[in-house]
């Protein structure tokens, strides 16, 4: 509780500043807003109680990311809603493929390129999330995850194979 | 892998970042997080329904224990809230949050001085809302605004460059977008301008949200500006809110859902939420916040405080909601209908304002909320949105007793519903 109180006003300028960027990372993971919300208020949950540890020497964005990340993981191992389709209603989902300014790629490529995303391997669809999301180099995703660079590679490799499988 | 699939591993890598570029807009997800986790409450959200039921329980307990509690006036409890009707007498129970955005609300000032029409617009608002304690209570009145009308925000600068100068590369940018996509131009080009416009989007949210680390840093608390100059907007009656000027209104340097909150909290017996386009957002998002989980943790904080006597929360018209239904209906981009909502009298423009209606009698609906469209009102940016006027009457209060936004309502705006219906004007405000 103290530490809490100590840091509250630290906190919540990381808060304005992030806010928006972890609400998109945890929709981006888990492709229902409910969840997505849980994950949302338990990542700063954690942030919060264990901010006393935070290394200020590292990038605060990055160490956020890899408490989201591993916040999600084991929301994985608990949680029932696996599959929950993430827009409440058809028009949502098409306002938001709709809004990928480039149309060059036909829309319903995007449609299964995002079903494909949903279904990939937990441990391909982070890498993939974090390397496009924020624009990641592979090593900045090596950092969050706390995996090899190597690891990163062959696991964005596979990835892709997989949608390019879905796509074909 | 170009013969066996689809598309190239560029092509998929355009795929996904594009995707990934994609606004979801579609969702309301902004939780404030700091209101609820750094006050100590420890509890997660998901229990706020169970909690809401706590709460409401209690409640209901003490509305009946209050007719007990009173006649023992000489055994006090401290540890039960006061929750019951405010005695207007008191002065603690006659100040006020009453909250327009400021970005759109100064302008609105200025206008006002010079077309009575608008005068009336915020003055019978606030005759109709906070004089009801009559002529010899004492108003506090707040105007809260966007980050827009901070103080030096106009100068700050972000990475070198101001807001405005963003907005230049931004229009540049996005200009040459469109000639290079309509002009067939190398892909490599299109998706370099691609990233570029996501940057600059990037660098001017940013910049606010800097700003108001830096305005906090200055002038001590976000409203701090609010804070030492607000003894100029209290009002010895509501005949005062005629001769309201300019300067009477303080603005704050934002209005989102956590200061409006703190103030009510810290300060303030009653809030009336901000009204317009750009604090809609905001409003929009609390209203839900309200109606959803959160609400009773607010509710118990609140209660937990400062006396709050009441929340009166307003649906205000979604205006992004509106302008993408406007933006799918009408075939045209979201960026288009922000455009051509800026002082345009064309027949695009029209077809703009019957959606608009369309878009309304969907909230009716949803919202089961009297309301009529008094006439149209073209705002000092030039953007003409109708003017309601909404009515919420108890009978219809009642029906939403399931709803825990309702029973908020029903719990702490009980003096506000004992007239026949509680009513409120604003420019693009449907408030109940």
């Amino acid at each position: 509780m103290a530490v809490i109180v100590i840091h509250r006003e630290t906190i919540n300028k990381k808060i304005k500043l992030y806010e928006k960027d972890l609400s998109k990372l945890c929709i981006y993971l888990c492709r229902n807003t409910t969840e997505a919300e849980d994950l949302y208020q338990e990542t700063w949950l954690k942030v919060i109680r264990n901010f006393h540890k935070y290394d200020i020497d590292r990038p605060f964005e990055k160490w956020l990311y890899s408490i989201c990340i591993n916040t999600f993981k084991n929301m994985r191992k608990t949680s029932a809603r696996k599959h929950e389709f993430l827009f409440s209603t058809k028009e949502k989902e098409d306002i938001c493929i709709s809004s990928i300014p480039h149309q060059d790629i036909p829309q319903e490529d995007y449609y299964r390129l995002y079903e494909a995303i949903s279904k990939l391997p937990h441990k391909h669809k982070v890498v993939v999330v974090l390397r496009y999301f924020k624009d990641y180099s592979e090593k900045d995703v090596a950092e969050i995850l706390k995996i090899p660079v190597g690891t990163v590679k062959s696991r964005l490799n596979k990835a892709k194979k997989l949608l390019f499988e879905e796509l074909k | 892998m170009m013969g066996k699939y689809k598309y190239s591993e560029l092509e998929l890598e355009y795929m996904l970042n594009s995707l990934f570029q994609a606004e979801f807009k579609v969702f309301s997800f902004n939780i404030p997080v700091n209101e609820n986790f750094t006050n100590g409450s420890k509890k997660h959200y998901r229990y706020s329904l169970i909690a809401a039921a706590c709460i409401f329980c209690t409640l209901f307990a003490v509305l009946l224990l209050t007719p007990f509690l009173l006649k023992n006036t000489n055994d006090p409890s401290p540890s039960i809230p006061d929750i019951s009707t405010p005695d207007p007498d008191q002065e603690e129970n006659r100040k006020i949050v009453y909250g327009v955005d400021s970005f759109n609300g100064i302008q609105k000032f200025e206008v006002a001085r010079e077309t009575a029409d608008h005068t009336m617009n915020i003055s019978q608002a606030l005759k109709n809302e906070i004089g009801r304690y009559g002529d010899n209570a004492y108003y506090r009145v707040i105007i809260a605004g966007s980050v827009f009308s901070g103080k030096d925000f106009w100068d700050y600068k972000y990475e070198g460059y101001t807001y405005s100068e963003y907005q230049e590369f931004y229009k540049e940018a996005r200009a040459k977008y469109h000639e290079y996509a309509n002009n067939n131009a190398p892909e490599e080009l299109i998706k370099q301008l691609n990233y570029e416009l996501n940057r600059l989007n990037n660098c001017m949210e940013k910049l606010c949200a800097e700003y108001e680390i830096y305005y906090k840093e200055k002038y001590g608390t976000i409203y701090g500006y609010l804070e030492s100059h607000y003894s100029f907007v209290d009002f010895e009656k509501p005949a005062d809110f005629d001769n309201i000027s300019l300067e009477d209104y303080h603005m704050l340097a934002t209005a989102s859902y956590d200061t409006v909150i703190e103030l009510a909290k810290d300060n303030f017996s009653i809030l009336l939420a901000p009204a317009s386009q750009k604090t809609a957002v905001n409003i929009t998002e609390m209203d839900e916040f309200l109606a959803k989980k959160l609400s009773p943790r607010i509710m118990r904080d609140l209660i937990r405080g400062d006396p709050v006597d009441a929340i009166i929360t307003v649906a205000v018209n979604d205006i992004e909601s509106f302008n993408e239904a406007a933006a799918n209906a009408l075939g045209v981009s979201y960026d288009e209908i922000i455009q051509n909502s800026l002082g345009n009298q064309s027949e695009f423009y029209k077809k703009r304002n019957n959606i608009y209606i369309d878009y309304l009698n969907g909230l009716k609906n949803d919202l089961m909320c009297e309301y009529k469209i008094d006439h149209y009102k073209i705002d000092p940016l030039g953007s003409s949105f109708p003017y309601i006027k909404c009515t919420l009457s108890p009978d219809l209060i009642k029906n939403f007793a399931r709803d825990a936004r309702v029973a908020f309502i029903e719990n702490y705006c009980e003096w506000q519903i004992t007239d026949d219906k509680l009513q409120t004007y604003g420019g693009d405000l449907i408030s109940f």
